[in-house]
Order: structure tokens, then C-alpha cells, then sequence
């Protein structure tokens, strides 16, 4: 009985407070500034749709990436007053780099109407692209691979693809580092998604062309703990280099695998062999978790300039990573989806200036006419290669550098080279 | 010959690091009879806690470890107590699928936490190579693979002649009876959650040691599972056994058979096995076949 006293009246005074409470609330909801000036005009938001995998197998990569494109586009927002004045307006997910997760968001991308969306994996557009295609919905994934972009539909690269990664490193192979007489043999290591079947692709189409046998072909997952099988049968091919394209933690355990290979004094395997990596793996981090000792000697390719590089847009990203995630200083995965969103915010603006009746007229279809497809020599502040539109080709920026790992940090060995584009014939 | 040698030699150690998860799952079966589903989550979360007690906190190996170990028994207890002690009774369904619960929840705090996601455990094993027969394997593995042999010894003289190790198995038999007894089940419990949350502690500190602290370690728990089936619920022999076969299998077929299949056989072979064995033997090679007379 007395509880049920206490609860009567516990009832009241909680209803009392709400309706007391209520107007309070209600005025601390707004701008900060007092009521809003009605003849001040409010640009409309520009909405676009980014998908990370910040969470599950490829985390890794997924975190600084989500940290480095929703700092630009704050940056955009800020400190440059939006594009034209119009904020962008994020809608953020999270894909767990699971297929399931990344259909669910596109439809949801869709259904809240952005003007254009970005994926940061190849692995996660892959699933996507079709869905995006069909409902003309343009976007583009920061690290590709030839798949999504040929036949050329609505969806495109920010960077070089995984075949645009082998092509360049197997030439500098070529033209740098093969001293032997007829075709060096190649080795490829590639994981079970895109990003291997990417650059297979590109050694399917050019190893004949540039004098390279492909002696052998492993794939393994992104969790894999041990290759040391795949290299002992790579090993009896006597391959003169391997070249990995897969994410940092695999391609970790590849490298150290194959040092403690090359350590058998009994039966020395692998010995003077090079090893290069495609771009999705050649960050610090797999450094870190091979060891700086194992790494060296290294060659891989990466697609966007080094930390603490001269160029434009170093200063302001290096004041927000040091702002606001201290942890991705040194990361070169913030870098690229730095650039990511840059380049949303420079193909927003892009459409604004060329769609007949500015921004009031935007629609996903004129976002691709009159923004991504009117993209001229855009410098990204410096941070990757030039982009620019070429009718069928739909990767945006085409330049990549060789790098090789020294001391434990990633040494730039050549200047940008540019990335043929390559017709794989997929239809 | 040598490539024999090689991959026999990496398929036993592998599969060892294998059976070294799959004790922790083992003895959570036979203690409660409960699939413990966060298996790899806790895998993964005690070793981020060890990265931060000997990498962030900045204590020596030979503190930092037993704090990881202690702070995971500790989360067992808390698990036990808070989570599943109310569940005593219910259909076992139910703590099953309470433990998946928990698995989501544990990735919760490691990216709560450890938002960098990835990190190389700090180096305590020496990682130089051993020459073993001409074949190769370095030490990372010997250690964990040596440190699962010590474990499993402890761990079955426990459960063989301890006090509470008998009293264990027989609460994993029957509930209610044990308790009629006058046995603690809820202490039983308690200490067999604390028990595997210090084997997860040290199989993940040893497999973070090899591949880094990455979410891959859920996987290799999940992996694990494969072994436990193929050994036995319910049998610390089963895993132990079944961990080099498992680890073999991959490594023979991925050696051999590649050439005259596909690349990425080797992740297909294990389970090809585990589906013949559980046809001719439904409770796996070591597991208690239950016999219920009607």
C-alpha cells in the first residue's frame, strides 16, 4: 500500500517536471544565437552518403579512413563555409566490411535521397555497385578494382585500382630491379576478395607483354596466421620476387613468414627474392605488425603523398589529425580518405557551377553529368595524383608512386607515374 | 622431403595454437556445458588489455601478464555473476545465446577502448628461427605450441584429481544433482568462467605475439571451434589431438593439392575432414558418447 502511495505520487511529480521541464528544453534547442533572422537565407544541405568499415575484419583500415574523410569534410564545412555555402551533410555508416551491411546501406542511401555516395573498400563496392548502377546512383570507392569500374557505369575510382598497382610495380620491376637474363618469375599472394583478384587481373592481361612469368598464384584469407605452406610451394618454383596485394595484418605474417623461410640454414629458401605490395597493404601499420627488421627492403606502391610531405594541403591535415585523432599521425590511410573528402566537397561544388540552375537543381544524374564527369585537373591540395574525367575511363586520378621500407619508414623511390589505362574486356 | 618436413612441421605447431584456444572452450563445456560463443571476442579483448597493461601502462612482461591474467579471470567472474548466474536453471539454449550476446558486446569495448583497431604486441618472445629436422618454423609458434602442451597436462590433472575439477565435471553432468549434494554450482561457475578467461588471456597474448592484435583473433577463436568439434565437446585429449590434425590437414592439402585444385583448398580440407569423422563418429574422435536409456 505505501509503495503503491510512493509511486502515485512519484507519477505526479514526474509528469510535473516534464511540463515544467518542456518549455526549458525547448528553448535551449536551437542555433545557440537566439531565435533564427528570417531574412537570412539558409542554403539547402548537400547530402551524400559514406560508407567505412570501421568496425570488423578490416578495421584497421576502416578507422583512420572514417576519421581522415569526416575531418575533411568538417574542414569543408567550417572553415570554408561548405561548398558554395552549402553545408555537406553526412550520412556515415559503418559496414563492418561485410557484404550484408554494405546492400542494407546503399538501399538506405538511396531511400534518403543523397546526391552521391563513397565506399573506401573494393571488397564492400563490389556488392554494392550493382544496386548503386541500376538506380543511377554515381559514387566512388577510394581503393578499387578493375571490376568496379569497367565496364564504366555510374560508379568510379579515387585512385588507381589494384591492377594499376601490379602494372606499376611489375614495370619498375622491370626497368629497376631485374638484373637476370630472360623473364623473371613472379609469385602472387593475393587475398580471397577484390583486392587480390584485382591485381591478377592486371597480370593476367600484362605479365606476357612486360616479359614476367607468373609462376604461381595463392590466395588466403584476411585473417590468416600462417603461409609458411603457400611459400614452402612458392619457394620450390625458385621465384625472383612476390608481390602481395592484400591489407596490412596478412601481409605482416606474409613478410615474416618468408624471413624466417629465407633463416633455414639447412635448406635456405626465398633467398635474395624482392617482395612488393599493392597499395592496400603498404601503410605503417603492416610495418608495425611485421616488424620494422622484416620489412625492410620492402617495395610497394601507394597512390597519395607521405606525411610530412611539401605540399599544399599537408598543413591543415596535419593540424586536424593532430586536432582530433593524435593516434592515425603517420597513418597514410587518413591521407587518402582526407583526399576523399576533399574530392566530394570539389565535385559538389564542381556541379554547382555547372548545372543549369545551380545547386536548387541538383539531382544524383547532374551530380555525375556536371560534377564528376566535368572533373579537369583537380590537384586534391597535392595529396594524390591530378584528377581528371576521360570519357570510359572511370578511375579519377591515375598516378602512383614506388616506395620502398628503410629503417622502418616508407622511402618514395620514384616520382608520380601515371597508370595506363588497361581494357580488361569485362562486360 | 624438405617440403614434407616444412609443412608437417608448421602444420603441427598451428595446429597446437589451435588447440591452445580451443582448451578455454573445452573447459567451459566440461565445467557447465555451455558453447561459449564470445570464445574469439574474449580472445581479442584480452589481448588488447594486455596491450594496454605492457604497451600503454608500460609494465614489464613479467607483470603485465599475470595483470592480464588476473583482470581476465576477473571479467570471467563478472560475466559468470552478472550475465549467467541468473540463467542457472533455464534451457541451455538460452546461456548459449546469451554468450553470442556477450561476443558483441566484447567488440564493443575493444573498439570503445582501442579504437586504432590493430596494433603488434610488444616482443617478448624472440621470434629467430628454429631449425627443426631442415625444416623451419620460428619461435613465436614453439612457445605457443609448447605452452598449450603445458597447459593441457595442468589443466586435465585438474579436472582428473583437484577437488574442484571433479566437481566440475560432474556439474557439467548434472545440475541438480550436484547441488543436492550440497556443491556450490554457482562457485563452480564462477571459477570455471574465471578459468577460461585466464586460457583466452594467454592464447590470445601467444596469438597476438605471431599476427599482430587484429580482429583476425575472433576468426582463429571461431577456428577453434572446429577443432573442439572434431575432438570432442568435452575432451581436453580431443582438442589437443584434434588442433595438429586440423593444422596438418590444412597444411598437407594447401601443399599438395593446390596445384591440382584451387588456391584457398587448404581453408576447404579441415572441414571436408571434420564432416567425415563426425559421420563415423557424432561426438568426435574423444568426445563422451551419451547413451540416454529409455
Amino acid at each position: 500500500m505505501i509503495s503503491k502511495n510512493w509511486l502515485s505520487k512519484l507519477s505526479v511529480i514526474s509528469l510535473i517536471l516534464i511540463l515544467v521541464g518542456l518549455p526549458v528544453l525547448a528553448a535551449g534547442c536551437g542555433d545557440g544565437n537566439g531565435d533564427p533572422d528570417p531574412t537570412e537565407t539558409v542554403k539547402q544541405p548537400l547530402k551524400v552518403g559514406i560508407m567505412y568499415p570501421q568496425t570488423g575484419a578490416a578495421a584497421s583500415k576502416g578507422q583512420p579512413m572514417a576519421a581522415g574523410v569526416l575531418d575533411a569534410i568538417k574542414y569543408v564545412n567550417e572553415e570554408l563555409d561548405g561548398v558554395l555555402g552549402h553545408e555537406i551533410q553526412v550520412v556515415s555508416r559503418d559496414n563492418a566490411y561485410e557484404s550484408s551491411r554494405a546492400t542494407t546501406i546503399i538501399n538506405e542511401f538511396i531511400s534518403q535521397n543523397v546526391l552521391m555516395f563513397t565506399t573506401q573498400a573494393s571488397a564492400m563496392m563490389t556488392p554494392v555497385m550493382n544496386i548503386a548502377n541500376e538506380a543511377g546512383l554515381p559514387g566512388f570507392t577510394v581503393f578499387s578494382s578493375p571490376n568496379i569500374t569497367q565496364p564504366a557505369q555510374h560508379i568510379y575510382a579515387q585512385m588507381p585500382d589494384y591492377g594499376d598497382g601490379w602494372a606499376i610495380f611489375a614495370k619498375y620491376y622491370m626497368e629497376n630491379v631485374w638484373q637476370g637474363t630472360g623473364k623473371p618469375k613472379m609469385a602472387l599472394m593475393l587475398l580471397n576478395n577484390p583486392t587480390g583478384s584485382g591485381a591478377k587481373d592486371a597480370a593476367d592481361k600484362l605479365a606476357a607483354d612486360l616479359g614476367i612469368e607468373i609462376v604461381d598464384i595463392s590466395t588466403h584469407t584476411g585473417t590468416t596466421s600462417d603461409e609458411t605452406t603457400a611459400l614452402t610451394t612458392i619457394a620450390s618454383k625458385n621465384p625472383d620476387v612476390i608481390f602481395i596485394s592484400s591489407t596490412p595484418a596478412p601481409t605482416s605474417v606474409i613478410i615474416k613468414n618468408i624471413r624466417t623461410l629465407q633463416a633455414n640454414q639447412a635448406n635456405p629458401r626465398l633467398t635474395g627474392i624482392t617482395i612488393g605490395c599493392g597499395h592496400a597493404s603498404f601503410t605503417s601499420e603492416m610495418i608495425a605488425l611485421a616488424g620494422a627488421a622484416n620489412a625492410n627492403g620492402v617495395l610497394g606502391v601507394f597512390p597519395t603523398v607521405s606525411w610530412g610531405d611539401n605540399v599544399a594541403g599537408m598543413a591543415k591535415m596535419t593540424e586536424y589529425v593532430n586536432q582530433y585523432h593524435p593516434a592515425y599521425k603517420d597513418n597514410m590511410d587518413y591521407i587518402t580518405a582526407w583526399a576523399e573528402g576533399l574530392l566530394i566537397a570539389k565535385i559538389l561544388e564542381t556541379a554547382i557551377q555547372n548545372t543549369p540552375g545551380g545547386a536548387a537543381n541538383l539531382t544524383p544524374e547532374n551530380v555525375e553529368k556536371y560534377g564528376i564527369q566535368m572533373l579537369s585537373n583537380y590537384d586534391v591540395s597535392g595529396l594524390h595524383g591530378p584528377v581528371n574525367y576521360t570519357p570510359g575511363d572511370n578511375r579519377l586520378s591515375k598516378a602512383m608512386r614506388v616506395f620502398e621500407v628503410a629503417g622502418g619508414a616508407i622511402i618514395p623511390k620514384t616520382d608520380w607515374i601515371n597508370a595506363v589505362y588497361i581494357d580488361y574486356g569485362f562486360s | 622431403m624438405a617440403d614434407l618436413m616444412q609443412f608437417v612441421l608448421t602444420g603441427i605447431t598451428v595446429g597446437l595454437v589451435y588447440s591452445l584456444i580451443a582448451l578455454g572452450f573445452t573447459f567451459i563445456w566440461k565445467s557447465s556445458s555451455v558453447a561459449n560463443l564470445a570464445l574469439g571476442q574474449m580472445v581479442l579483448l584480452f589481448s588488447w588489455i594486455a596491450y594496454g597493461t605492457m604497451h600503454q601502462a608500460g609494465m614489464p612482461f613479467w607483470l603485465g601478464l599475470p595483470v592480464t591474467i588476473a583482470a581476465a579471470a576477473t571479467m570471467g567472474w563478472i560475466l559468470e555473476r552478472v550475465v549467467l548466474r541468473p540463467l542457472i536453471g533455464q534451457p541451455i539454449l538460452s546461456l548459449i545465446t546469451v554468450t553470442l550476446g556477450v561476443a558483441f558486446i566484447f567488440e564493443g569495448l575493444v573498439s570503445m577502448f582501442w579504437p586504432i583497431s590493430t596494433a603488434a604486441m610488444p616482443k617478448f618472445i624472440p621470434d629467430e628461427p628454429v631449425q627443426i629436422f631442415g625444416a623451419v618454423v620460428s619461435q613465436e609458434y614453439l612457445w605457443a605450441a609448447g605452452i598449450a602442451l603445458v597447459l593441457f597436462v595442468l589443466v586435465s590433472i585438474f579436472f582428473r584429481y583437484h577437488k574442484m575439477g571433479v566437481a566440475m565435471r560432474a556439474t557439467a553432468d548434472d545440475q541438480m544433482a550436484v547441488w543436492a549434494c550440497g556443491i556450490p554450482v554457482t562457485k563452480i561457475f564462477s571459477v570455471s568462467w574465471m578459468f577460461a578467461g585466464a586460457l583466452a588471456a594467454i592464447g590470445g597474448v601467444l596469438m597476438s605475439s605471431i599476427g599482430g592484435i587484429t580482429h583476425g583473433l575472433v576468426e582463429t577463436g571461431l577456428k577453434s571451434f572446429s577443432v573442439v568439434i572434431l575432438g570432442g565437446l568435452d575432451s581436453f585429449l580431443g582438442a589437443m589431438v584434434a588442433g595438429p590434425i586440423i593444422g596438418l590437414a590444412e597444411n598437407l592439402g594447401g601443399g599438395y593439392l593446390t596445384q591440382y585444385t584451387w588456391p584457398g583448398i587448404k581453408d576447404v580440407i579441415p572441414f571436408i575432414i571434420i564432416i567425415i569423422v563426425l559421420f563415423i563418429k557424432p561426438y568426435g574422435l574423444f568426445g563422451q558418447v551419451r547413451i540416454e536409456r529409455i
